[in-house]
Formats: structure tokens, C-alpha cells, sequence
């Protein structure tokens, strides 16, 4: 039987919150024998193959030994992919009860020939839980007296199967824009919201790309080589530039919710922080050098006006993406040299190495 | 070598400088004179303990020290003889209560008034010269009002930018804010006072921030330091139990609301190979349930810990720091959000162990940790045996005594002086020079600095050195004496002399524009700098700009300097560079051409901005906007009244600043746009910076975008077209302005030249020529009107980072948290900045 969408999603040991991710796809409104669902098990130790076989075996699953990476990983899934539209989650993105049915519907809008970028919400205080579902915390990250607040406060945390089926209106509810514990993350969707109310068809609409919650015709997946492999970070935005790139353009379906599960993750320390940083601008880096096109350091000039650091001079800042669009648009060839020679020098970023 | 000696000499220098400044405090501070009002908890021994240690030094000292509070443990200070008023103090059981139910705000609005009316009816009728408080939120509000200084003894984690926070979710309530909205709606006009806080801690346990602020002091553990007995207390006499067993000692605490945790220890212990010592605070009554359990109300803590093996508790500051000056290892359990801190630092420093409540309370649990511990008994003692040596050099009470004395001497001199101001007479002429042209000599300047010290120019006197501040004696001279303020104003009426001319009572530009040679030079000198190795430099240099459109690099030295230029940033760029201790100067410069016009530009039309810039050039503090200050000051100005444009409300505020407020050097350690507009409120003076900051979060609340520019001035004529500007230890591109935006004018400049340039600037003293005071008051009006929209082109504009990120960067060995100061100015180093302008 044909399916018209593949859900591809990609997993690490998150079992748990796989759980709830797949209970979000059960409930959804679009029709069932319309969509697959494909997990790529990307070495995951903590039996989520178990939990795969006995508890969902109808969803199917790509296992990959040992673990490749999110990137290599989405690749595989979407190779085993049938549908002519592939939706991408994380292992820890819930969707909303009619996140297929937007990514649909603006799917046909766009006549089959875009691709498409959903809004992200979060869910807070998750991180503490191994498992969303039990308030036990996890000892080595949650501190004390926090526990004992959250415990007394269950209601602000838990997220159960029980309540993705029947009362989903109380986890909206409860979610902020945007990303978790990040709150610039909400301004940056803010940002996208904006350049697609006033330019639907820019050049820099790729930028409203994250992977954990978007679409992407299969066939123009494969033709422009899928993920890359070897990208330090921001995988989304460099695989939404080659589409667009193609031919392909973003649709931005501002109703298609998915919800973080937020987990334990090493740059909630913050003396990690800065690893976390370089990543980023390896990616960037990459990113221009790979696709030939300098003018995407621009990324890294308005990530500095949401994120302050104090070595990117003010008068360089693109204070939103109708700021970067029209400098994206207007900027010369030398204008751009001065910019990547000034960023690849930042004192903290040490790209020459990391490129 | 030279290098080392050096170091040494500067190293003794600090020393002999502190050992004089102390004799300095002892001989002129008449502390029989000064009554100190000191508010404890009694409710908690800690905070009854803390402030009571620093009061018996205070004392001694000479000081009448006088106490207000409630509780239980109020016995322990009237039984030494110091008088107690009885004042609200919230109950511990009430903070207790909130916090068992995860409800850490619980001063709300009513207690937040009971509170502060006591405080304040008891200060009136006291008339201290100082308060000081130890878990009393509140106190902070009532020195705001009564405009008194308050020392606050405070555990170091509470310091910003503590290093090891614990994170909360955003919604758990944060103490300050009541306090900051109580503070803001119900106090118009808060009185001038200064806060200092006493960390009672040890840096090598709750470590400090990054940047550890200048009020924050540490003190080291405020805790009973009774002497130690040769013999143990009663309690441990050794007959009736084995004392070949190792002794465990468990302190109940005299807070909290948890009773698991005693019978938690005595099940645990009862089938261990300890002797087990309890304290309860008096809270529980429980039979010993062996002969080897010893339960008591209380025990000298200390003295108990010289004896114990290992020390169980929830984690309460005076326990952990008597355990630790004993070289105790501690097991602990917290209850509270503190007790959470220390027991995080212990087992981080691998000095115990924490458990949460709930493993605590587990008798087998418990008992699993002990027997943890004891297997590798010996690596945990030897951790806590080098550790309690940080911890027994200090002597709390002392060092706390020694920041109040400090606090009071300071206020005692008739001016304020910044230790961190404080230079000698030869570096003062230097911070005086860039006003006072070249022909002025030095000698002459001494002799009126000779002459201020006879009619009272803040200094102190060193031996033969004397030390002025760089702010406040910088003020007084500007005010007092027309040998500093009549050259320097004479100095910038001739720099604008070419530029603008006054004409029908008008100001106009003499010239549309101006092209310039433009040398800058910075020298680094890295002698006395505690870091060497790779750095990083960042020069400013001009932006290229509508109103300045032509900057031309000529050259640069060293040549290799060139390609890290980058026009667009207006830097060059992390260049790199290398502190070498036998290179004692690091020398940069270059020169460029730059053509500057004046503002606003005829034909020139700023773009529309877009909706994330607006909402950039509008972003204020919410605190800003509730601020009964500002709301007083805003009302004064009827914006409200019909037919008011943005640039008329503007004007409005402008002319109101400009002509109440004074040139004053500030040296605030925070001059954010809401502290600038604070202090510009409460004070009558600021500089270019906080002035400009208080004028742009003043149109930012009332939506008009605002944003800083920065640029260096030409400003002291140094012949025929050629003008020049030195500084030291600061920017030479750090003078600020603004730009207010509306859709009809795009951006406008305004510039607070008129509060030095106006009669506001004159007092009765500083203008002794009758000629220049008549000229200051003709010409007053045409400045301000001049520089409400204008702009002129005796400066050159550059990035606004130009001030902020520093010059030379080496990297910041201590810093572990945010990236950005993982490089950081290198300690120690002193630089100067020389700007000439030549006209072409």
C-alpha cells in the first residue's frame, strides 16, 4: 500500500521519550494508512530496540551498529523511506496531534514541490526526569531543593502517554516558544515568523530549518545528498540552503507544533558552553566553504544579536532576519571578505582549527 | 630578574600601603562616636552566631553597638551584655512553612511593610551610623530610605557571578524582586548610601566570581570561636562507653521542618562500630537508644569536632566550617537552598558526601555512606586535614570589623575616595592633561594642587606621597578653582573656533565638513602585568559612514598590522601579539584619512527600521518603567499634553537634564542604561556616558529608538589645525552620544556638550574672569538648542565596542563559566592612548 509521508525519526538512547514521541504519532489525526513511521536506532544501548519490538511493531526499524550520528543516521531512514514527502522528528520531539495534517496541508499548498519548516515549543523541567513519565529524578543533575519543589509540583513536569491521548491541550498549555532552557531560541523563531510575513520568498528562508520538526520531498532529499555528514552542528540549516538552492523553497506552516522533551544535555553546564559555541561556528564555517558562498558568515552576525559577545563589533550585529535579508541582498563581494576575515580571527572561536 | 624585583617591590609597596592606610583608619576615626544598629535572626543560630562574632570585635573596638531582632537565641547576646530592641522579624516558622511547600517567596508585600516600618521607626529614634544585618532582606529598603550605609553579612554564593550556581527554572521565585517593586513604588526619591557585604565564607570553599565586585569582602567563617580545652566537654566523658570506637558527631540543626532524620542516624548507628555524640538545638526529645548515643541540647561545636571522626548534619554553614577547621570529614543531607551550596562544595571538593533527604532518611542507606566513607577513611581526612588550614587562618569577626572600619573611614573623610581611583600627584597631572593645553607647567599646576589641598580637594597624604582620585578630586578642582576650569574651557572654545561660530544667538557650523590626518597611537605597558605570552590587540579606527564617508588607511606600525585591519568593524582586528617580560612597552599606531561632515546631512535619509531593530533601540528594563523615580521625573514634563511629537517629548527631557545636571566624573561600577538612569535621577551631575544612557532609556520608555554612538573629540588645540587628546587606562574613542529615531527626522543626534560648554558648568569659584563668565552666560542658551539635532565634525566617529572590549587580551586562567571572559585585560597593565587630529 502506498504512504504519502515517511516520518523518519533518529534515536540515541532515549527510550523513554521515544515512548512518548511515538504515542504522539498513534494520535494523530492524519490518516494512519496514509504515513510510516521509521526509527533509526542509532546504537542505542538502553534496549529501545525491546522497547521498539514489543511495544510498537508496527513502526520500522533501522538499526544502525555501530552509532553514525544524527546525520548519517536520517540518511539511512530516508533511503528506506516510501512516502513522497519525508517528515523528520527527533527521538525527543513530540508532535502535536495535527502536525501531519498541517505539514500536509501546506504540502499540496506548495504543490508538492517545497519544502517545509514547523514551530517549535518546549517542554520545561523535563531535564531532571530520566523519564518524563515517573517524577524520579535524576540524582547526579537535580539539585535538592529543586526536587522537592518539583515534586510537590508534578502537574508543571510530568508528561504521560495518558495525557498525549487524551488531554493534549494541558502539555500545550505548559510549553514555551522556542527552545528550552535557551530563551533567545524563542526570538530566533520570532525572527522567522517576521521574515516570512514580510519576505516569503528569501533568499535566507532556510533559516527557519531544524531538522527535529520539518518536511522534505524525498526525491530532492536524495538529489542534493541529504545531511551532511561531517557538519559539526546546524545540519538543518546547511541541508535547507542546498534545497533552496535547488529549486526547492521553504514553506514556513507556523501551526505544525512539535514540543522538546528536554533532556540532560552537556551545554546545560555551563562550563561547556563554549564548546558548544565553536561547534556552531564550525558549522557556519563549513557551511560557507562547502557551498562557496561567503555570505553565509552573515548567520553568525545575527546569532551575535541574540546571543551577546562582547568581540563582535555592534555596528556588524543584523538585528533580525529582515535586517539579514536585505544585507544578504546588498552586500559586496569585499564587504563579505572583511566580515569572514574579522570571524575567522574571533579570539574565542579558533575556526581556523576547527574548519 | 629585574622583572621579579620589581613584582616584590610592588608586592611590598601594597602591604606598607594597607599598614599605613590601617594607622591612618586608627588615629581618625573616632569610633566612640559611632553607634552601629546590628539585625539578626534569632530564629536561627547561624544568623544569630554571625553577626554576634562581628559584634564582639566591633566592641572591643569602641564602637556602642546596638541590636534589633526576635527569636529564641536572643539570650545569647543580652548574655553578653548588649542591649536588644525587640523588632518584627518574620518567624521561622513561617519561612519554614513556604519552603516545605516549594514556595520560596515568602516575604510578601504585608511583611515586606511590617518589616521595613520597624526598621525604620527604630533607626529614627537610634540615629546609627551604620546598619548592619544578617538575613534581613528588608534592611537593604530601609537604608535606601533613611539614606544610611548597611554592611550585610553574606554567604558568597549569593555574590553575582558565583561560580557554581545551582540552576532553577525561571519561574522560581526570585528574592530581589518584591523588594526591588516594594522599593519602587512606595520610595519617590532614595537617599544616597552605600552598600557593603561581608561573605562569610573562604574563597577556597564558595569561590569567587569572576569579577568579584569591590563591595563584596570576604570575611571567612563568622562562627563561635571559644577556646579550645585541653579537656573535652562533658558530655564526651569517657566513662560509660567504648571509647577505643571512633566518635561521630550529629547536629540536628536549630531550623527546618524535617524530623526523619534523628531517628534516620540513631537506627543507623545503633548497629555500627561508632560512639554517636547528638545535638538537637532543644528541638527533640529522644532517649539515647545505647550506651555509645549521647543525645544533648547543645555542645561547643568546635570542641566537639577536635574529638569527633566524622560530622553528620543538613549542611548548616557554622557546622560545615567548624568540621572543616577541625579537618572533619562531613556527611550531610540539606534541607534548604544554602545548605544545598555548601554540601554541593563538599562533595566537590571531595571533603564528604551529600545525600538528599530521602537516602538520608533510609536507615540502610545511611548507614552504606558511613561505611563508604570510613573504607577510604584515610584519603578523606588527609583532604580534610589540608583543607582546614584555608579555613582556621581566618578570623572572621577581625576581617569583618576591618571592612566596617573601612566603610565608616571612607564616610568620615568630608569627600569619598575610591581606593580603586587613587593615584599619585604625577599621574593626576597626566588624567588633568588632556584639558589643560601644553603650555601649562607642571609646576604650575602643582602649585594649585598645593593650594587645593589647603582649601580641600579630596587626597590623602602617604608619607611624602599624596594620592588624589581621579573622580572625585578631578570634581572638586572642575568646581573650585578657575586655574583648572577656566584653561580647559578656553582650550574648547578654541577648538570650536573653526568649526562653529555664534551668530544672532545662534550656534551654526562655520564649515560643512572637514578632512583630517588621523594618528593613533597605543603603547601597552606590560612591566608591572602579572600575565606574559601570546595576547591578542584590538585598535579602534574610524567607521566609514554616511557622515563620514572617506577613511583612508596611510600607515601602520608595525607593518604587519595592516591585514588585521577591518574598515567595516572598525578595528584592527585580533592581532597577535606577544607580553614579553624584557619588552617593558608594546607599541602600536597608524594614521588614515578621514573626512568628517556635519549631522544631519542634507539629502541623507536614514532607512526605515525594521521591526527587530525597533524593538533593539527600544529595549528597556521593566524595572525602569515602574520606578516611581522615573515615573516622578517623567510627569514633571506634561508629555502627555496634545500635539507633542516624538521629537518634541525628546527635547523635553533633553532640556531637562542639560540644564539641572553638572559635569561629574563617575566612576559608578555599573552604568547600565537603568543604573545611569537612576543615579543621573538621584544625583545632580554624571559624564557624556551616563548622561547619554539616562537620555536613551528615558525615549526608550516612552518608545522612541534610542542608540549610543562613540567616537574621540578633537580637543586640545596643539597648534595651528592640529588638535590632540592623550589618555590613560581608558578609550581615547570613548566619548558618547546618541541618536534618537523618528519616521520624520531617521536619525537624529543630540549631544550633552551644554552642561560643560552652558552657565550650568560655572559655580561661584570656578570662573574668576568676569569677561569668560559673561561670554559663558550669553552663549549658554545656543549650545543647548545648537546640540539637540546637530552634530559637529570636530570628532571622528567609531564602533561602539571601541569602549567596551578591551585593548590587549590575554587568556583568563580562572575564568570557568561564560566564554566571553575566557579572555580578559591582563592584570596590571597600564596603557596610554594618544589621538591627533591635523587638519588637510
Amino acid at each position: 500500500m502506498s504512504v504519502d509521508i515517511s516520518v523518519v525519526i533518529a534515536t540515541h538512547n532515549q527510550k523513554e521519550r521515544l515512548r512518548l514521541v511515538l504515542r504522539g504519532l498513534s494520535c494523530q489525526r492524519f490518516p494512519k494508512e496514509c504515513f510510516e513511521i521509521i526509527v533509526v536506532d542509532d546504537g542505542c544501548t538502553d534496549d529501545t530496540d525491546a522497547m521498539l519490538a514489543a511495544e510498537y511493531p508496527d513502526v520500522h526499524v533501522v538499526p544502525m551498529r555501530p552509532n553514525v550520528g544524527r546525520c548519517l543516521a536520517r540518511n539511512a531512514g530516508v533511503e528506506q523511506a516510501r512516502g513522497e514527502l519525508v517528515a523528520f522528528l527527533d527521538g525527543d520531539a513530540l508532535p502535536h496531534p495535527a502536525w501531519l495534517a498541517h505539514l500536509w496541508e501546506s504540502w499540496e499548498q506548495g504543490k508538492h514541490a517545497c519544502y517545509l519548516c514547523g514551530f517549535l515549543y518546549s517542554l520545561p523541567l523535563l531535564e531532571y526526569l530520566p523519564d518524563p513519565q515517573q517524577a524520579v529524578f535524576d540524582e547526579e543533575h537535580t539539585s535538592r531543593v529543586l526536587a522537592d519543589f518539583l515534586r510537590i509540583k508534578t502537574d508543571l513536569v510530568l508528561v504521560t502517554e495518558d495525557q498525549i491521548r487524551h488531554d493534549f491541550a494541558s502539555i500545550h498549555a505548559r510549553a514555551q516558544e522556542g527552545g528550552y532552557p535557551f530563551a533567545p531560541l524563542k526570538e530566533m523563531q520570532d525572527h522567522v515568523a517576521e521574515l516570512y510575513a514580510t519576505y516569503p520568498d528569501s533568499p535566507v528562508g532556510f533559516l527557519a530549518f531544524y531538522p527535529h520538526n520539518s518536511a522534505v520531498p524525498r526525491q530532492a532529499f536524495l538529489d542534493v545528498g541529504g545531511f551532511a555528514a561531517h557538519i559539526p552542528f546546524s545540519e538543518g540549516w546547511d541541508l535547507a540552503y542546498r534545497l533552496q538552492q535547488a529549486g526547492v523553497h521553504p514553506h514556513f506552516v507556523r501551526e505544525a507544533f512539535t514540543y522538546h522533551l528536554y533532556h540532560y544535555h552537556e551545554f546545560s553546564d555551563p562550563s561547556k558552553l563554549k564548546d558548544e559555541q565553536c561547534k556552531r561556528v564550525a558549522a557556519i564555517a563549513y557551511m560557507a566553504h562547502h557551498n562557496s558562498n561567503p555570505k553565509l558568515w552573515l548567520i553568525e552576525l545575527w546569532r551575535a544579536s541574540i546571543w551577546p559577545d562582547p568581540f563582535v563589533p555592534e555596528e556588524l550585529i543584523l538585528r533580525d532576519l529582515l535586517h539579514f535579508h536585505q544585507c544578504y541582498q546588498q552586500i559586496t563581494s569585499s564587504e563579505i571578505a572583511e566580515i569572514e576575515a574579522l570571524l575567522i580571527r574571533h579570539p574565542l572561536w579558533n575556526i581556523h582549527r576547527a574548519a | 630578574m629585574l622583572e621579579r624585583l620589581h613584582k616584590k617591590l610592588w608586592n611590598w609597596f601594597g602591604t606598607w600601603n594597607a599598614h599605613l592606610k590601617k594607622m591612618e583608619i586608627e588615629t581618625a576615626l573616632q569610633r566612640d562616636e559611632h553607634r552601629l544598629l546590628v539585625f539578626f535572626h534569632g530564629y536561627s543560630l547561624a544568623h544569630t552566631i554571625r553577626p554576634l562574632v562581628v559584634a564582639r570585635t566591633l566592641r572591643q573596638r569602641g564602637y556602642e553597638v546596638v541590636f534589633a531582632g526576635q527569636g529564641p537565641h536572643t539570650d545569647r547576646i543580652t548574655a553578653e551584655g548588649f542591649t536588644v530592641w525587640d523588632v518584627e522579624t518574620m518567624p521561622q516558622q513561617r519561612i519554614d512553612g513556604h519552603l516545605a511547600r516549594g514556595e520560596y517567596e515568602y516575604y510578601d508585600e504585608k511583611w515586606i511593610r511590617r518589616c521595613v516600618e520597624a526598621e525604620r521607626t527604630l533607626v529614627r529614634q537610634l540615629k546609627p551610623s551604620l546598619l548592619i544585618g544578617d538575613l534581613r532582606p528588608t534592611l537593604r529598603l530601609t537604608a535606601a530610605w533613611e539614606g544610611i550605609d548597611i554592611a550585610s553579612i553574606e554567604a558568597a554564593y549569593n555574590q553575582p557571578g558565583y561560580p557554581h550556581p545551582i540552576r532553577l527554572p525561571d519561574y522560581f521565585p526570585v528574592q530581589a524582586g518584591p523588594f526591588d517593586d516594594y522599593l519602587a513604588q512606595h520610595l519617590g526619591q532614595p537617599q544616597p548610601y552605600r552598600h557593603v557585604f561581608l561573605l562569610a565564607d573562604v574563597p577556597e570553599f564558595h569561590p569567587p566570581a569572576d569579577d568579584v565586585l569591590p563591595s563584596y569582602h570576604y570575611v571567612g567563617p563568622l562562627i563561635e570561636d571559644e577556646p579550645i580545652a585541653e579537656e573535652p566537654p562533658a558530655a564526651l566523658a569517657a566513662e560509660g562507653w567504648d571509647t577505643s570506637l571512633p566518635l561521630v558527631y550529629f547536629n540536628c540543626g536549630s531550623t527546618g521542618v524535617d524530623d526523619h532524620l534523628l531517628p534516620a542516624v540513631l537506627q543507623a548507628f545503633a548497629h555500627l562500630p561508632f560512639r554517636l555524640i547528638v545535638t538537637t538545638a532543644g528541638r527533640f526529645a529522644v532517649e539515647a537508644p545505647s550506651a555509645n548515643t549521647r543525645i544533648v541540647d547543645y555542645l561547643p561545636a568546635r570542641l566537639v569536632m577536635r574529638h569527633a571522626a566524622l560530622f553528620i548534619g543538613i549542611g548548616g554553614i557554622g557546622s560545615i566550617y567548624h568540621a572543616l577547621a577541625e579537618g572533619v570529614p562531613i556527611i550531610g543531607a540539606p534541607e534548604h537552598l544554602d545548605q544545598e551550596y555548601h554540601l554541593n562544595r563538599v562533595q566537590d571538593l571531595r571533603l564528604g558526601l551529600k545525600l538528599s533527604r530521602h537516602s538520608f532518611a533510609q536507615v540502610e542507606h545511611l548507614a552504606e555512606h558511613v561505611r563508604y566513607l570510613f573504607a577510604q577513611y584515610d584519603e578523606f581526612r588527609a583532604r580534610c586535614t589540608a583543607f582546614a588550614a584555608n579555613v582556621s587562618a581566618w578570623q572572621g569577626g577581625k576581617a569583618a570589623a576591618d571592612a566596617i572600619d573601612g566603610l565608616l573611614f571612607t564616610h568620615h573623610q568630608s569627600a569619598q575616595l575610591d581606593p580603586k581611583n587613587m593615584v599619585i600627584e604625577e599621574e593626576f597631572i597626566r588624567h588633568l592633561y588632556p584639558v589643560i593645553a601644553d603650555d601649562f607647567p607642571h609646576s604650575a599646576i602643582r602649585a594649585m594642587l598645593s593650594d587645593a589641598r589647603r582649601q580641600g580637594i579630596p587626597h590623602l597624604r602617604r608619607g611624602r606621597l599624596v594620592w588624589y582620585d581621579t573622580g572625585s578630586s578631578w570634581n572638586w578642582l572642575y568646581d573650585h578653582e578657575p586655574r583648572f576650569f577656566e584653561p580647559d574651557y578656553r582650550a574648547r572654545e578654541q577648538m570650536r573656533a573653526p568649526f562653529l561660530t555664534h551668530c544672532a544667538g545662534k550656534l551654526k557650523a562655520r564649515t560643512p565638513g572637514q578632512r583630517y590626518r588621523l594618528t593613533y597611537t597605543y603603547k601597552a605597558h606590560t612591566k608591572s602585568c602579572t600575565s606574559e605570552g601570546p595576547a591578542q590587540l584590538f585598535l579602534p579606527y574610524p567607521l566609514r559612514l554616511p557622515q563620514q564617508p572617506v577613511v583612508e588607511l596611510l600607515d601602520c606600525t608595525p607593518s604587519e598590522l595592516c591585514p588585521y585591519l577591518v574598515p567595516r568593524a572598525g578595528f584592527f582586528y585580533a592581532f597577535p601579539c606577544h607580553i614579553d617580560p624584557a619588552n617593558e612597552t608594546l607599541t602600536f599606531s597608524y594614521s588614515c584619512e578621514v573626512e568628517v561632515y556635519n549631522l544631519p546631512l542634507a539629502g541623507h535619509t536614514s532607512p526605515p527600521l525594521t521591526a527587530g531593530e525597533h524593538h533593539h533601540y527600544t529595549q528597556i528594563e521593566d524595572r525602569l518603567s515602574q520606578s516611581r523615580l522615573v515615573r516622578d521625573f517623567l510627569a514633571t514634563l506634561h508629555l502627555d499634553e496634545p500635539n507633542l511629537d516624538d521629537v518634541d517629548k525628546a527635547r523635553r527631557i533633553y532640556q531637562r537634564i542639560a540644564r539641572s545636571k553638572r559635569f561629574k566624573k563617575t566612576t559608578e561600577k555599573c552604568q547600565c542604561l537603568t543604573c545611569s538612569t537612576e543615579n543621573m535621577l538621584r544625583n545632580d551631575g554624571g559624564h557624556c556616558l551616563t548622561l547619554t544612557r539616562a537620555f536613551i532609556a528615558l525615549c526608550r520608555l516612552l518608545d522612541i529608538p534610542a542608540r549610543e554612538v562613540t567616537g574621540g573629540l578633537a580637543v586640545a588645540p596643539q597648534g595651528r589645525d592640529r588638535y590632540g587628546i592623550s589618555v590613560y587606562d581608558s578609550s581615547v574613542f570613548s566619548h558618547t552620544w546618541m541618536e534618537l529615531y523618528t519616521t520624520q527626522t531617521g536619525w537624529l543626534p543630540v549631544e550633552f556638550h551644554g552642561i560643560y560648554l552652558g552657565d550650568i558648568a560655572m559655580t561661584e569659584d570656578n570662573v574668576a574672569d568676569v569677561a569668560l563668565r559673561q561670554r559663558i552666560e550669553e552663549r549658554s542658551e545656543a549650545f543647548l538648542d545648537y546640540y539637540f539635532g546637530h552634530m559637529d565634525c570636530h570628532r571622528v566617529v567609531c564602533s561602539n565596542s571601541a569602549k567596551e572590549m578591551p585593548q590587549l587580551v590575554v587568556p583568563n586562567p580562572d575564568a570557568k563559566t561564560q566564554s566571553y571572559r575566557q579572555l580578559s585585560s591582563p592584570e596590571g597593565l597600564h596603557y596610554e592612548c594618544h589621538l591627533v587630529f591635523e587638519c588637510l
